[in-house]
């Protein structure tokens, strides 16, 4: 079963379990990954007939199974792309004149359908490694290597798209940029209006469609740009702090959005994101880069560059307990305990590797810790920020 | 029509759509019409007017005021809408024909943001010459020519002609070698001139001088002038008196005043032989006022000829016997104008060209780069200007200015190259990409400048004062000079070029990081 038929088989379970508003989404990815007029106009309709049957549950699902069976029929001809490399950096400084900050060396490789995770704490680099991937700025020291075509400097930068933390402004009707993005990147006449009709359905704007940009909370911008990010159908999209100013259910949403958008079977992209939210970038992404003073720690890899910084493969546990320290660093003792740190409410707690997570969860019960949640980071980036 | 217009440009051809070009256009052009109509309601002729009025009402200058309140309106506006988008600043797919494309465009729009001073002068002129046509105009102006020779104005007075002593040495020779010679023995006390061998008085009618028109040259006017004397040296008073016939029809068709009829204007000024007892005919009715007390003893009037009119406490002098010429002249010296002078010309579209490619180039500059690096452009243009300037005075060399701005821009040219080659980073090429398309257009001037200045002092080109003798011994030098508007337009040419070439780099240059 290939990439697209593992997705499809998902959809017919939104469909089974009535979950529309995902697979509605999805629905809209996968006619856009038709690249045909027909099904643009067909999907359109089906929204339309969305909007004024809302309540027709049964009348719905027959729609639905009618619009992703036709789908279907299409995109199980489609060619699946293979996921190629599109970025590797080799060695990338950048270094600002007599600033001590300084980053890199960074190694990375971005593939096609892949997101990739900027971490780290402000100033330490992370804006600075996508400005230097999106053109922006130059590299000091190594190399960028896109690979695949382009003409000059320009050209590779309209295949690069870069969504700032602080975007520009948009003046005028927000249809009207739109649309003016979809022209000017060859979209033909009579599928203009169309395909930004499914991509603001897509990203729920289309009540937002004759907006101004003044209007839009932050959240909505952010959507705004991912439209017009859409159109321009880029090779990577590098983007700063997209979870910044959404609520907790936006960002779920956002990233994934962005998860869905870099792994479709037939037109896979590269992301690249910086946040703060660790947990949930650390669920979408493919890997994750930890940037600590413009150095790059790669998480539980094996070490390789000499840059990395070897990372013992204990078990890290981050708790919220009302107990004292001591008391903990009591109880905890009867395992293999390596640290305990207070930090700033909440404990972390290192074992030895021989420790597993369930006698943690047997000492909690066994003991009688109140512990209001716990997190194991083992794996996550989460370790550098208390290291 | 517009939004449905718009709509379409919007999917099909973007820059169109964000350069807002059919709307602008369509209203420049609007408003050029506009313009050209009140320049044609306002282009009547007043034929009771002279050169002396100072009283015209003919509002030019609240119209040019308008014209300027409306063209910077119009650019105000287009540009807010223009400026909204920025596919190269987004870095939207781009061919490399876009940008010049996109500055074309913008030449256009300011072409016919500029022209309506020039609209409105043209409407002028086309309704000065829907008068009459290009030769019944001349026909007119050749009739009221010959008859200002009738009409007081001035005299050639040979005896004060330096020139004349040739002239008069050729014409006696011809009759009289004796009578010749003496001519040029008398210098000094001559009264007296020659035509076709006769002996004429200095104040003789033969001696007037004639109006002249821009639809003449020197030698059609001395032709003239002949004819008419030929006419009183062969006593065709049948000619003279058809002059006025036709004269005074041109002063009826007009409805202006003239108190003579041509049998009058015969009697008072035909004399025949010599031309010496004939009355003053008025230019216009109303001389001039004046103290009477003061100039009336100075000036002895002559009574037969003009009168002095007291009205409440000012003293008039007015004409006896009296035409309009004063007014025609004024009136068929404008109709005249209109055809050989005319406001709208090749010459003038050149300078509105150069207007609009300079106004087509800070807005292309401000497009392309940022209006930090704009702004910064101009202070440092500015201050380097005035160092130049200084350095100009310290050094008191012609040639340091035109030629440090040569280098200036030689310079901004090099370091944009050098950027777009280096892939560093901008650098400030930003700022200096401004001052370089500022800097371009006098590109072409300044070198014209400066290889002129070079060919004279490189040469003894200042010590020969014979400009004949210049033109033959300095035949480029001559070109230059007889060439600069064509070198003007090829400047022009030189700027496309340029423009075409430097939108291509400016693509590149876009792509380049920042620093």
């Amino acid at each position: 079963m290939n990439e697209f038929e593992k997705q499809y088989q998902e959809l017919l379970n939104f469909l089974k379990f009535d979950d529309f508003t995902i697979l509605t989404k999805r629905i809209i990815d996968l006619t856009l990954d038709t690249e045909d007029l027909n099904h643009y106009k067909k999907t359109n309709d089906f929204l339309i007939w969305l909007d004024q049957n809302e309540n027709n549950v049964e009348g719905k699902k027959e729609k639905y199974q009618a619009v992703l069976s036709n789908l279907h029929a299409t995109l199980s001809n489609k060619p699946i792309a293979e996921k190629q490399v599109l970025v590797s950096t080799s060695g990338l400084e950048k270094s600002y004149g007599s600033s001590s900050f300084g980053l890199g060396p960074i190694e990375m490789e971005l593939r096609q359908g892949e997101i990739l995770g900027l971490v780290g704490e402000n100033g330490n680099g992370k804006t600075t490694l996508l400005r230097c991937l999106c053109g922006e700025l130059y590299a000091t020291g190594g190399t960028i290597n896109y690979h695949f075509k382009y003409d000059d400097q320009f050209d590779l930068r309209t295949r690069l798209v870069y969504i700032p933390q602080r975007t520009d402004t948009w003046y005028g009707s927000m249809f009207e940029n739109l649309q003016f993005t979809a022209s000017s990147y060859g979209y033909k006449p009579e599928e203009n209006e169309l395909i930004i009709e499914l991509i603001i359905a897509r990203l729920g704007l289309r009540k937002f469609r004759n907006h101004s940009w003044k209007s839009l909370s932050s959240g909505y911008k952010m959507r705004f740009e991912l439209a017009r990010m859409l159109l321009r159908k880029p090779k990577i999209l590098l983007i700063d702090e997209p979870l910044a100013n959404l609520d907790i259910l936006a960002q779920q949403t956002v990233l994934e959005d962005f998860k869905a958008i870099a792994k479709s079977p037939f037109r896979p992209i590269g992301i690249v994101l910086s946040s703060q939210q660790l947990y949930e970038v650390e669920k979408t992404s493919d890997q994750v880069i930890f940037l600590k003073h413009g150095k790059q720690k790669n998480l539980h890899e094996k070490s390789v560059s000499e840059n990395e910084i070897p990372i013992e493969n204990y078990l890290v546990i981050e708790f919220e307990s009302e107990w004292s320290q001591s008391q903990l660093g009591e109880t905890f003792g009867k395992l293999d305990l390596v640290s305990l740190q207070f930090n700033g409410g909440t404990y972390i707690v290192s074992f030895k590797e021989s420790v597993t997570v369930y006698d943690f969860m047997n000492l909690l019960v066994s003991e009688k810790i109140p512990v209001q949640y716990f997190r194991n980071i083992s794996n996550s980036t989460r370790r550098f920020f208390v290291s | 029509m517009f939004k449905n217009i718009q709509k379409y440009l919007l999917i099909n051809h973007p820059l169109l759509w964000n350069l807002k070009i059919v709307p602008v256009s369509a209203f420049l052009i609007l408003f050029n019409i506009i313009f050209i109509l009140l320049g044609y309601l306002n282009g009547a002729i007043d034929f009771t007017e002279t050169d002396n009025d100072y009283s015209r009402n003919d509002n030019d200058d609240i119209i040019i005021f308008f014209s300027v309140m409306i063209s910077i309106l119009t650019a105000i506006v287009w540009l807010v809408y223009y400026l909204k988008n920025n596919a190269l600043k987004s870095y939207y797919p781009k061919n490399n024909f876009s940008l010049f494309k996109e500055w074309l465009l913008i030449l256009v729009v300011c072409f016919l943001n500029s022209s309506l001073i020039m609209a409105y002068l043209y409407g002028k002129d086309l309704k000065v010459r829907s008068y009459y046509t290009e030769s019944e105009a001349k026909k007119r102006c050749e009739i009221l020519s010959q008859g200002s020779f009738f009409v007081s104005g001035s005299y050639s007075y040979h005896y004060n002609n330096d020139n004349y002593e040739g002239d008069a040495m050729i014409e006696a020779a011809n009759y009289d070698v004796d009578t010749a010679t003496a001519v040029v023995d008398s210098v000094k006390i001559k009264d007296h001139f020659f035509y076709r061998g006769r002996k004429y008085s200095n104040f003789s009618l033969l001696d007037k001088n004639i109006n002249s028109y821009s639809f003449f040259g020197y030698n059609e006017d001395s032709l003239r002038k002949m004819k008419i004397k030929d006419w009183l040296f062969y006593n065709k008073k049948d000619s003279v008196k058809s002059l006025f016939k036709n004269y005074l029809a041109i002063v009826k068709e007009h409805k202006l005043k003239a108190n003579i009829d041509e049998d009058k204007w015969t009697e008072l000024v035909y004399d025949y032989p010599k031309f010496e007892k004939y009355k003053n005919i008025g230019a216009e009715e109303f001389e001039v006022s004046y103290d009477y007390e003061n100039e009336i003893r100075r000036n002895q009037i002559d009574t037969s000829e003009q009168y002095v009119k007291k009205v409440k406490d000012t003293y008039y002098l007015y004409n006896k016997y009296y035409v309009p010429e004063n007014s025609l002249k004024h009136s068929y010296e404008t109709i005249s104008n209109s055809w050989t002078k005319p406001s709208v010309s090749i010459d003038t579209i050149l300078l509105l060209l150069y207007i609009a490619i300079g106004f087509s180039l800070v807005l292309f500059s401000f497009r392309v780069t940022s209006g930090r690096n704009f702004l910064i452009a101009i202070v440092a243009l500015g201050v380097v200007n005035i160092l130049i300037g200084i350095l100009t005075a310290i050094i008191s060399s012609e040639y340091f200015y035109l030629s440090a701005l040569l280098l200036l821009t030689i310079i901004l040219f090099v370091y944009f190259i050098l950027v777009i080659n280096r892939r560093k980073g901008k650098g400030i090429s930003g700022i200096t990409l401004n001052a370089t398309l500022w800097l371009l257009p006098s590109f072409g001037p300044i070198v014209y400048a400066i290889v002129l200045e070079l060919a004279k002092s490189t040469t003894n080109y200042y010590e020969i004062i014979d400009i004949g003798l210049r033109n033959e011994k300095f035949p480029f030098i001559s070109f230059l000079k007889d060439y600069a508007y064509e070198l003007l337009w090829f400047n022009v040419l030189f700027i496309f070029i340029m423009m075409l070439f430097f939108s291509r780099k400016i693509k590149q240059w876009r792509g380049i990081a920042e620093n």
